[in-house]
């Protein structure tokens, strides 16, 4: 090589180097990201930002904390489920002697901490952007209050006094105390009021699909916290809002059709997203050759099975024997559809029937026993049960409404936990049948990890 | 004299400019072939109007001398005609030059042709000139001559040439050069010398690779430990991590998995960063090559426990493997140094006869260790007592193994799931060869291994190697071209078998049933056989590519560009065929989850080297660039519906087919760097290096650091003090250097505030999730590193010893800092303040005890002691890592409860509580005081040659604490699910006295919570201290004489084992990669023959 185009060749190389400087190492982002302030630029990304919270819920971590476990933990923490696994994490909870390192928890734990550091966010860039209009900004800000109100629901129901984030910055949230759970439920309450306002009435947003929460789930929700909150006619009157609403929410007369996707009954149901699925919960509870390796290795506990009243027609549709194997196996059929390319199921979140309980058990709280006793007729009557009788005293109403909800809503969402511990039945049922029962049961522990790397945290009594 | 900036430029530009002119003059016809024996000195030629300068070199061919002449000597423009057959040179030369007025003067082999009037009449008086070459007439370039007694010197050119002034009448004058014996000459100014260096045999002498050029372990003041091609050919490893563990003093090298291609962790001199980015700057013919594997975590994770790169690279072309530790030897590379650097070199071609040798070996491997499990006896007897402790009995709905299952069945599943033995075949073929301008290697390998797994499970390797090297005849332009392609076919179960002995019951039911079918007895059992029908399969395909070269624009001044590029390419296939999959979970078409990654490097280092020397050192200057630019592109798939298993490969046949992701980043790095080497005497050494940096990795604003260091060495040998009062003495050396390196080792854009796309849609929209918590303000890593050394040799060397003491502190860790989930996530990238020092003793002691003409015995001993503390971190506390380090402790401390044994009355474990609340609990009666970490280690090496026959025994020692089978075994003893045969030490009855707690199967039982509570307990943590027979190499090389009846150049037979024998106390599998849940690693006996054409 000639000597002179070496020189420039290298003359060249470092010229390069020196003027290119900070030009060279600042790179465009990834192709496969997109950054904030872009995001919240036009309305299809910002919509992106809330379908990504309902994808995540509908594919973290099979089953995620949305997509069957707090039905599948719940259940197995109270008396709806016999387990079968093989697993420690879940037969700690069979057993209710929950360990802080147990895997399953830390997942139950950080996943709504995930929905609400993203509401946040989305709360935070909607502030600022400029891009989107002034319709979906609205929809996509009451979706997100939606959202993280109902994660608060869940975690302070399952942990007391959890930690409070409103805020997406994480050199504040890392070192959060506790909040008392009176506060958190102040917040829920705040945050479903505005959404009620923020989100509109219909299902246009969802082009028809019940597959993101509108103005009717806001107040279905805000009516169960409302009832949690012993706030009796306000209850009422959020229940009576959906219920009255009768141009989209019936109760079905068959039993059969009220999981199918966009059932009438359904008021926010998560659309399934992951091949071969429909509903988690169809795919982990049906059992096809016993319950021994099966996903959740579960059956329905004989203390479930025994509550039924004869000719209940929930117990005929609703439940299900696997007996492939010899064995009488039962298991929760609500969903139909163990595994199928075919989406007919969607995961049911909030449905018409557990308004009718909520003001049924508010009405009873506040004297009004025939306005419950008529409620609960309601729900009785599709199950091909006989009316109760009118004349029940408050404790008879009360028993009454808990035992309806115990059959209607049975491997839904953990509500048999959450109503023992609400009406602080937990240990006057559980003591009995569960060996090493101890009052401080009722919290779940927060994970070792949490504790560990938050030096604010303290761990629930008994752990 | 001190060389301050000032006149260091002076010196530099009037020498330069001096020795310009002086070449200019000069016309050397490089010696380029000199035949060993004596040459007839008849020529014959016949020839018309020649110059002069193809005269003397048809003159060269058929003599073999050499000719030496000014320019200007004879007239450019003459031309002869030359016709003589047979006369002698001298003849011819009289005939020729004669009329002239020329004169010539024959020394060896080169002629040097006069002026009859004494061309140097002209000259100042004092010049002393000459050539230096080596033993085969190749001039050497940079050799050093210096005149005793005075502070004159010079240092030869491209063509061996140097030229120096003296005052002296006569003179002494000493011409030393790197890898040769050093030769002292007498001089009268005027003479024209031609010096011929002899290689030394010296290991001292030996080419010491070191960052952008070489030099000799003498002159050398970094920390620089080389494993050579010999050592590593000595060990039947496919992965070149395996060939050095051991063997480097400071090198931490752990194999964490026995399956093929599977992950190292390698740590230089310690943990300097809390929390990642540990690894060592690789770098193999001057590309950076990956130490991070790019393969889908979701893929590798279990099986190759991460995987590899480096299994990539081929052990046989590999001619050494440099590591460097201090700041001498890594500050130059800035922010890729702090963690230490490995610079591969490959190997090269060498003038002479070509070469054609073939090397195969075969043989067989086994894992090193199992630990003992419990029969079927003894675990019948485990859990029947278990439920007499809990006062229960078993229930049908779970404890199949008692009540559903042939209890007289016995498997011992870890000889049926990893107790087979896996076969080894390696074939090798090189050619090479070359002229004195040219040379070449061209290479081919194939390695194939089986593994110990049941099925059909195989790792094949094939890799090929070219390397060119080319100078042109002036010496000045010189070009070095090397490709390394690797293609790798790595077919392996899914999951790695040994995660599967503690959930396998021995009484477990058989893995196939009549029909020849897996048999999952209804559900009841997790059939591990199944995993054999499910395969994991990566195809790699690693290219590396590195060009150099370099002109010497004027003597002494070399511009030099190095360029590479390296491409890996990965496709991983994981397979589940229906027919694996428990039926219960309704699957209706098994399915593939596919990855391809696509990892491709470039860079581009313009360089220029000035070397200059005078009566005041010898000097020589690198400055340089770098542009370094890494694309990573992947993209997983899961594919689902398909008709049949046969088309599970194809993925084309899903119906269903879901983007698991897609990955696209950039890694952009420039650099500008300069590194002073002045040497006085060979007995005063410096060095300062500086560089500027800046890495993508880094938000706007925290882009650029420098990074520099300065070192220091003085050869006290040298001194006449040591020479006359130590004579036994023959080498001694202070060395110490201080210097600032840095850490880029994080993901890339980790300060971007951006989102990522989701896999799944929702509503028709795929959805956007938070990509991190950004953080958009963390800079750079610091790691400040000082060392001392003392190197000694006595006796000529033949015992040699070595020292160092090292004291490495980092600061502004870089870490992904652990976060509660509260905040969204678990990690942020960000700066710690806390400091982190890792210091330590490292030895070597290498002696020739016995060296006769038919026996050598060498023993080489190598010893790291090595230590890590914490040393200060403001508000630990208050931190999320409050209950993992404690400040003024090892990083390696294992925060656990600390057990005080079993109750004798209870039979549980009892703990030590700390808070004295009256409860157990975690962390809050966490005790730091136990450590895993290594206290010492280091290895034993000796070879005995006896005539033809040569044995190398070599021990690796590890002194540590380690995590035993405990670490991670959630499963208390009682439960279903096996165990070693250390529980059967348990509690029975009140006033036992035992190691292990009483049975249980009872998750709401005391026992079971205080096993929870075991499971963060110190008693995870006991001695893996072990000593390994490492390699043992066993060759009988034929006799020449024997050889060449056969036609052959060499011929030799050989024996090889690794990890052959493993002496340990510890509580688990293998004491290497201390976890029951991977397989251990392998020990390899293979016998080979290797012959030479």
């Amino acid at each position: 090589m000639r000597s002179i185009y070496m020189k420039y060749f290298f003359l060249l190389m470092l010229m390069c180097i020196m003027s290119g400087c900070t030009k060279f190492v600042t790179l465009d982002p990834p192709q496969t990201d997109l950054i904030t302030s872009s995001v919240f630029s036009s309305d299809q990304t910002a919509t992106a930002t809330i379908i990504g919270v309902y994808t995540n819920m509908m594919s973290i971590a099979e089953p995620g904390f949305y997509g069957g476990s707090f039905t599948l933990y719940g259940g197995l923490s109270s008396d709806e489920f016999q387990n079968y696994s093989f697993s420690k994490d879940q037969s700690e909870f069979a057993a209710n002697s929950i360990k802080p390192t147990n895997g399953f928890l830390r997942q139950l734990w950080s996943e709504p901490y995930q929905y609400i550091y993203t509401a946040n966010a989305i709360i935070e860039g909607l502030a600022k952007s400029h891009g989107v209009s002034p319709g979906i900004k609205s929809e996509l800000l009451g979706e997100a209050r939606f959202i993280r109100a109902i994660s608060y629901f869940y975690l302070v129901n399952l942990w007391g006094d959890v930690p409070l984030a409103l805020q997406s910055a994480y050199t504040v949230n890392d070192t959060l105390h506790r909040t008392a759970s009176s506060e958190i439920y102040r917040q829920i309450i705040l945050d479903l009021t505005d959404a009620q306002t923020l989100l509109l009435p219909d299902y246009s947003v969802g082009r028809g699909e019940r597959i993101r929460p509108n103005q009717s789930a806001a107040t279905a929700l805000l009516a169960r916290v409302l009832l949690y909150n012993h706030d009796w006619q306000g209850a009422v009157n959020q229940s009576t809002a959906v219920i009255t609403n009768s141009s989209l929410y019936t109760l079905l007369p068959d039993l059969n059709q009220v999981f199918l996707a966009n059932s009438q009954e359904a008021i926010w149901q998560l659309q399934p997203v992951t091949p071969s699925y429909n509903s988690f919960e169809g795919n982990i509870f049906i059992l096809t050759s016993g319950p021994f390796s099966s996903t959740a290795s579960i059956t329905l506990s004989t203390q479930l099975l025994n509550s039924f009243e004869p000719g209940d027609l929930r117990k005929s549709n609703w439940t299900n024997a696997d007996t492939t194997n010899g064995g009488e196996y039962y298991y929760p059929f609500k969903y139909k559809v163990k595994s199928s390319n075919t989406v007919t199921e969607y995961q049911m979140v909030l449905r018409v029937a557990e308004q009718y309980l909520i003001r049924a058990e508010a009405e009873a709280h506040l004297q009004n026993i025939p306005e419950a006793i008529t409620d609960l007729n309601i729900i009785r009557e599709r199950a091909g049960l006989p009316d109760l009788p009118s004349n029940l005293t408050e404790d008879q109403c009360l028993a009454a409404v808990a035992q309806e909800r115990r059959i209607e809503l049975f491997a839904e969402w953990g509500h048999r936990w959450l109503d023992l511990k609400k009406t602080m039945q937990a240990t006057p049922v559980l003591a009995p049948i569960k060996t090493g029962w101890q009052a401080t049961d009722t919290l779940y522990p927060i994970p070792q990890s949490e504790i560990q790397n938050d030096p604010n945290l303290t761990q629930n009594p008994g752990y | 004299m001190i060389l301050t900036e000032r006149n260091f430029y002076f010196v530099f530009f009037r020498k330069a400019w001096m020795i310009m002119r002086i070449t200019t003059l000069i016309i050397l016809i490089a010696a380029l072939h000199v035949s060993a024996r004596t040459v007839a000195q008849k020529v014959t030629l016949s020839a018309d109007h020649i110059s002069f300068e193809e005269f003397f070199n048809q003159l060269k061919k058929q003599t073999g001398y050499s000719f030496l002449l000014k320019d200007g000597t004879v007239p450019a423009d003459q031309k002869l005609d030359v016709h003589v057959t047979g006369i002698s040179l001298e003849q011819l030369l009289d005939q020729i030059l004669k009329p002239l007025s020329l004169s010539y003067k024959i020394d060896n082999t080169i002629v040097y042709i006069l002026k009859e009037n004494n061309e140097y009449k002209d000259d100042p008086p004092g010049i002393i000139e000459g050539k230096v070459l080596n033993e085969k007439g190749q001039p050497l370039e940079g050799a050093s001559i210096t005149v005793k007694g005075t502070y004159q010197g010079a240092q030869t050119d491209s063509k061996g040439y140097f030229r120096l002034k003296s005052d002296l009448k006569s003179a002494i004058i000493e011409v030393s050069f790197t890898g040769y014996e050093s030769k002292t000459v007498k001089a009268v100014p005027g003479d024209l010398l031609s010096v011929i260096l002899k290689v030394s045999t010296s290991p001292l002498d030996q080419v010491q690779i070191i960052a952008y050029g070489s030099t000799s372990k003498r002159l050398n003041i970094g920390d620089v430990s080389t494993v050579n091609a010999k050592t590593i050919a000595e060990q039947p490893v496919s992965d070149p991590l395996a060939a050095l563990e051991g063997r480097v003093p400071g090198l931490q090298i752990t194999q964490q998995s026995g399956v093929p291609g599977s992950a190292y962790t390698v740590l230089i001199r310690g943990q300097n960063s809390i929390a990642n980015g540990n690894n060592p700057l690789y770098v193999i013919d001057g590309v950076p090559y990956t130490g991070n594997s790019i393969s889908a975590n979701v893929l590798t994770a279990s099986i190759l426990a991460g995987g590899n790169p480096l299994s990539s690279i081929n052990p046989q072309d590999i001619e050494s493997i440099d590591i460097l530790k201090d700041a001498d030897a890594t500050s130059i590379y800035g922010s890729r140094g702090a963690n230490g650097v490995i610079l591969i070199t490959t190997k090269m071609g060498k003038a002479g006869k070509t070469a054609v040798d073939l090397n195969v070996y075969a043989g067989s491997s086994k894992v090193t260790r199992m630990m003992p499990m419990l029969n079927t006896q003894q675990y019948l007897e485990m859990r029947r007592e278990a439920f007499k402790n809990d006062g229960a009995t078993p229930s049908p709905y779970v404890d199949f193994d008692l009540l559903s299952w042939d209890t007289t069945r016995y498997t011992d599943w870890q000889k049926s799931l990893f107790g087979g033995t896996a076969h080894v075949l390696n074939a090798e073929g090189t050619v090479s060869g070359g002229n004195q301008n040219t040379q070449f290697i061209l290479s081919g390998t194939y390695n194939r291994q089986t593994t110990v797994f049941p099925g059909n499970t195989l790792y094949q390797k094939g890799a090929g190697h070219l390397g060119l090297m080319h100078t042109s005849n002036d010496q000045r332009f010189k070009i070095n071209f090397s490709t390394l392609y690797t293609s790798e076919n790595n077919l392996l179960p899914s999951v790695d078998y040994s995660t599967q002995i503690f959930s396998l019951p021995p009484d477990a039911p058989p893995t196939y049933d009549s029909t020849g079918k897996l048999n999952f007895a209804n559900g009841t059992f997790v059939n591990p056989y199944a995993l054999t029908v499910s395969t994991y399969n990566a195809k790699t395909r690693n290219l590396l590519s590195n060009m150099v070269m370099s002109y010497e624009l004027f003597p002494h001044f070399l511009l030099r560009v190095n360029a590479g590029y390296s491409n890996l390419i990965m496709d991983e296939a994981k397979i589940y065929p229906l027919s694996s999959l428990n039926p219960t979970y309704g699957y209706t078409s098994g399915f593939t989850i596919t990855s391809n990654e696509n990892l491709e490097t470039w860079i581009l280092e313009p360089q220029m080297e000035y070397t200059l020397s005078s009566k005041f050192g010898n000097l020589n200057i690198l400055a340089g660039g770098t542009l370094q630019q890494n694309e990573f592109n992947q993209q997983v798939f899961y594919a689902t519906g398909f008709s049949s298993d046969q088309l599970l490969n194809s993925i084309g046949a899903a119906s269903q087919i879901t983007s698991f992701g897609t990955t696209k980043t950039e890694y952009r790095y420039e650099a500008l760097f300069t590194r002073a080497s002045y040497n006085w005497k060979e007995k005063y050494l410096l060095n300062l290096s500086a560089r500027r940096d800046g890495s993508s990795r880094f938000g706007p604003g925290n882009q650029f650091a420098n990074f520099g260091s300065i070192s220091g060495g003085w050869i006290f040998s040298k001194e006449s003090f040591f020479q006359d009062k130590f004579p036994v003495l023959s080498f001694g050396k202070l060395r110490t250097s201080y210097g600032s390196s840095g850490n880029d080792q994080i993901g890339d854009y980790q300060y971007l505030d951006s989102w990522t796309p989701l896999f799944y849609s929702y509503q028709s929209i795929i959805g956007l999730q938070p990509a991190r918590l950004f953080n958009a303000d963390y800079g750079w890593e610091i790691n400040k590193k000082w060392e001392i050394g003392m190197e000694l040799g006595f006796m000529k060397d033949h015992i040699y010893f070595s020292g160092s003491y090292y004291k490495n502190r980092s600061s502004n860790q870089l870490v992904g800092y652990p976060l509660p989930s509260i905040t969204g996530f678990q990690t942020v990238q960000q700066n710690l303040s806390a400091t982190v020092q890792n210091s330590g003793w490292e030895f070597i002691l290498t002696t020739r005890n016995i060296s006769s003409m038919n026996f050598t015995w060498t023993t080489s001993l190598n010893l790291t002691i090595p230590e890590s503390r914490l040393i200060s971190y403001p508000n630990l506390a208050g931190s999320s890592y409050a209950n993992k380090y404690v400040v003024g402790s090892s990083l390696h401390l294992f925060n656990a409860l600390q057990s005080t044994g079993v109750d004798p009355q209870t039979g549980v474990y009892t703990f030590t509580d700390v808070n004295k609340d009256g409860t157990i609990s975690v962390p809050a009666d966490f005790v730091p005081y136990k450590t895993v970490e290594q206290q010492y280690y280091g290895g034993l090496n000796n070879i005995f040659q006896y005539k033809n026959f040569q044995l190398t025994v070599f021990f690796q020692f590890v002194k540590q604490t380690g995590t035993n089978y405990l670490y991670g075994n959630y499963n208390p003893p009682g439960m279903l699910g096996n165990q070693p045969t250390y529980v059967l030490n348990r509690w029975r009855k009140p006033g036992d006295h035992t190691t292990t707690e009483k049975y249980t199967q009872d998750y709401s039982s005391d026992a079971y919570t205080a096993f929870v509570n075991a499971t963060s307990g110190d008693t995870q943590v006991s001695d893996a201290s072990f000593i390994r027979l490492k390699n043992l190499s066993f060759s009988y090389q034929l006799s020449p004489g024997t050889v060449s009846h056969l036609h052959l150049q060499a011929l030799r037979f050989y024996i090889q084992g690794q990890n052959l024998l493993t002496i340990t106390n510890f509580m688990g599998n293998d004491p290497e990669n201390q976890t029951a849940w991977t397989l251990p690693p392998l020990k390899t006996l293979t016998a080979g023959i290797q012959i030479t054409l």
